[in-house]
């Protein structure tokens, strides 16, 4: 079986620092990591290939900072890795993306499942899985917390928050999974070392053939801001103390916390 | 600092960090509170090439550089000391360098599988610093050398499956440091015995006590030339001394993160501690003399590699690293205030930790007594 994984490289956010004054992220320079659900996405298809063979190919799409997250996805296991590097996938929006990753997957030639993060860990929009079904015109079995495949087809359990649905079409079909879906495994030193001489397979946008005119133009991001609220229930005598609990389920109750 | 790394480095360093927070971080309080060496973590720490990186891969290490030790060596230790499973390899060091073939096909493999630890002897009750003072005897009799001694405060003594131990073999040598050799003790062997000894920190390191009754060891096991151990014991300062760095270099990155998140989150005066300016003063300290002394670390971590390794920046990462630590963990206390100092806390066993560093593998002492003769080139010991 043919398995193609789709990875981003996504900005750490546990490790975005925030400025101070304006409340921005301070992405320049900022570390970058293998996004959590396409990681588990990964882990899924080597998993699968350790189980019943085939090919575990990846592809990724970006600017230049694609080139480290190739060797983690080698350093990982996977068999063979595309990377579509172009200075115009930095900004672009799902939908250009979507398309970019759907012609590499069409231009790897063959494939049966293909697996992908429900959302980035950066981004988290959620719209590039169903937009690369859309593209390719095959079905998507969304947020898969579990998969298996037997028989040329895929079952899954699909956790779409209101319930966990059970899911099955036949290959070839896409499915996006959830951080609940496996543990991923910690690559080896030595298959570090290896994936550094593995090939970096890079694919252009005329190789493809297609064309990222679409910009996303982020309005605003900010940082959260938590302000106390510092209300003070006086219990400072043991008479106060039936009523300072009243009047605190009450407040409780009307910031709807209980 | 990250971004000083090749990629390669990068991404060991995040999947040693991915391993310590899965693996050793949420036990780390309880294990050292057992005070066993963590035997699972070693092998599976093993079982992904971390034991041994820069072994050569037919021993079983994964071929890579010091630079690579000195980062596992600092994000193991960020888990205090559940984390010093990486000490497994200390004997490896004067074996990889100094043994012949066979020993190095023997012995280093041991380590680097995960079937058991190593150690290096050269401490006794009357010879510390002074290493030239060693008294433990190595005669040879019948084609065989027999050791008779007492060594002190050796890091894995108890649980090493092999050790390399310093004696002397010719009594009579001037300078005594002429007259050391170095040997491959395995474990057990009739009239070897350990027992460990009890410590502030450190606790899942063990550290014992060891005596030699004529402990037979075969001719074989002498390691490199007789008479030459003075010498090896030096050159495994100079490598060793860099992931003894490293290592208390752990401790102080976390013991800063550690600080810096109370310090956020803790209030006074209704308002963060994080938001006075002693704080930050310290926290900025802190932060700096880490950067400074993880530049120094893969600075003379990259001489080694370069093949030129540097005593003077060996013990100038050495002292300072380990020194750094101990006023990192001091302060990472200070700014817990009262639940520092409680056991509910993990800066009070980083604390604890931190203090051992400027002792072992030559005091601070020592290492500024090396580089005072590299500087004005007088001897002063
Ligand atoms: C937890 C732990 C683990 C250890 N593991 C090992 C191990 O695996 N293998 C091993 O061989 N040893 C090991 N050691 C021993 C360690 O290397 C020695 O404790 C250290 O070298 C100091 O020797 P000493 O304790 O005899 O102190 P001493 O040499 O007696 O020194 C006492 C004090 O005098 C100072 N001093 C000594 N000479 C001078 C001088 N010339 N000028 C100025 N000051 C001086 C020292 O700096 C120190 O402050 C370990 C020790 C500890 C605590």
């Amino acid at each position: 079986m043919d398995i193609v994984v789709c990875v981003k490289q996504s900005y750490d956010v546990q490790q975005l620092k925030f400025d101070p004054s304006t409340g921005e992220p301070m992405l320049a320079g900022a570390p970058k990591k293998m996004s959590d659900m396409d990681k588990r996405a990964l882990e899924e298809a080597l998993k699968i290939k350790e189980a019943s063979g085939g090919k575990v190919m990846a592809v990724t799409a970006g600017g230049s900072d694609v080139k480290e997250v190739v060797k983690e996805i080698y350093a990982m296991g996977a068999d063979e890795v595309y990377a579509v590097m172009d200075d115009a996938l930095k900004d672009a929006d799902t939908t250009a993306i979507a398309k970019v990753l759907a012609a590499a997957i069409k231009k790897i030639g063959s494939y049966d499942l293909i697996l992908c993060g429900a959302a980035s860990t950066d981004g988290y929009s959620w719209q590039i899985p169903a937009k690369i079904a859309a593209n390719l015109s095959i079905p998507l079995l969304p947020n898969a917390v579990s998969l298996k495949v037997e028989n040329g087809k895929v079952v899954t359990e699909s956790d779409l928050g209101d319930a966990v649905y059970v899911y099955s079409a036949s290959l070839p079909v896409v499915v996006s999974v959830m951080l609940e879906i496996n543990e991923p495994r910690i690559p080896k030193l030595s298959a570090i070392l290896k994936a550094s001489r593995k090939p970096f397979n890079q694919l252009s946008l005329s190789d493809l053939g297609v064309e990222v005119d679409a910009k996303m133009e982020v309005l605003s991001a900010r940082m959260p801001k938590v302000a106390r609220k510092n209300v003070v229930f006086d219990a400072s005598d043991a008479a106060k103390v039936d009523e300072a609990i009243s009047k605190l389920v009450e407040e409780l109750h009307k910031e709807n916390l209980i | 600092m990250q971004r000083f790394l090749d990629e390669e480095h990068r991404m060991l360093r995040n999947a040693v960090r991915e391993f310590v927070e899965k693996e050793l971080m949420p036990e780390a309080k309880e294990l050292d509170e057992k005070g066993e060496f963590p035997w699972d973590v070693f092998r599976k720490a093993a079982k992904l090439g971390y034991i041994g990186a820069s072994l050569p891969e037919e021993y079983g290490g994964a071929g890579m550089d010091y630079l690579s030790e000195a980062i596992i060596t600092e994000e193991f230790m960020r888990a205090g000391s559940p984390g010093a499973v990486v000490t497994a390899t200390l004997g490896c060091i004067p074996v990889f360098y100094f043994g012949t073939q066979e020993q190095k096909e023997k012995y280093l493999p041991v380590v680097t599988s995960g079937k058991g630890v190593s150690g290096i002897a050269i401490t006794e009750p009357n010879a510390g610093s002074d290493v030239a003072a060693i008294q433990t005897s190595a005669v040879k009799r019948d084609g065989k050398w027999v050791l008779n001694g007492s060594k002190e405060f050796i890091t894995n003594g108890n649980i090493a499956s092999w050790l390399v131990i310093a004696a002397k073999t010719d009594k009579t040598a001037q300078p005594a440091y002429k007259g050391i050799s170095n040997f491959i003790l395995e474990h057990p062997t009739e009239g070897f015995a350990a027992s460990p000894i009890s410590k502030m920190g450190m606790h899942c390191s063990p550290t014992a006590s060891i005596s030699l009754k004529d402990v037979e060891v075969p001719a074989e096991n002498l390691l490199g030339a007789e008479n030459m151990g003075f010498y090896q014991i030096a050159m495994f300062f100079n490598v060793s001394r860099v992931f003894t760095a490293a290592a208390a270099l752990g401790l102080a990155q976390r013991c800063y993160e550690l600080a810096l998140d109370y310090a956020k989150q803790r209030e006074a005066f209704g308002r963060p501690i994080a938001a006075f300016q002693e704080i930050q003063f310290k926290l900025a300290n802190m932060w700096t003399e880490i950067q400074a002394a993880r530049l120094l670390i893969w600075h003379t971590a990259k001489l080694i590699d370069m093949g030129q390794p540097d005593a003077a920046f060996s013990s100038a990462a050495k002292v300072y690293a380990t020194e750094i630590a101990n006023r990192v963990a001091y302060e990472a206390v200070q700014i817990h205030g009262g639940y520092g100092y409680s056991k509910e806390y993990d800066v009070e066993r980083y604390y604890r930790d931190a203090r051992m560093f400027t002792i072992v593998e030559g005091t601070s002492e020592i290492q500024r007594l090396i580089l005072g003769r590299f500087l004005t080139g007088r001897l002063k010991f």
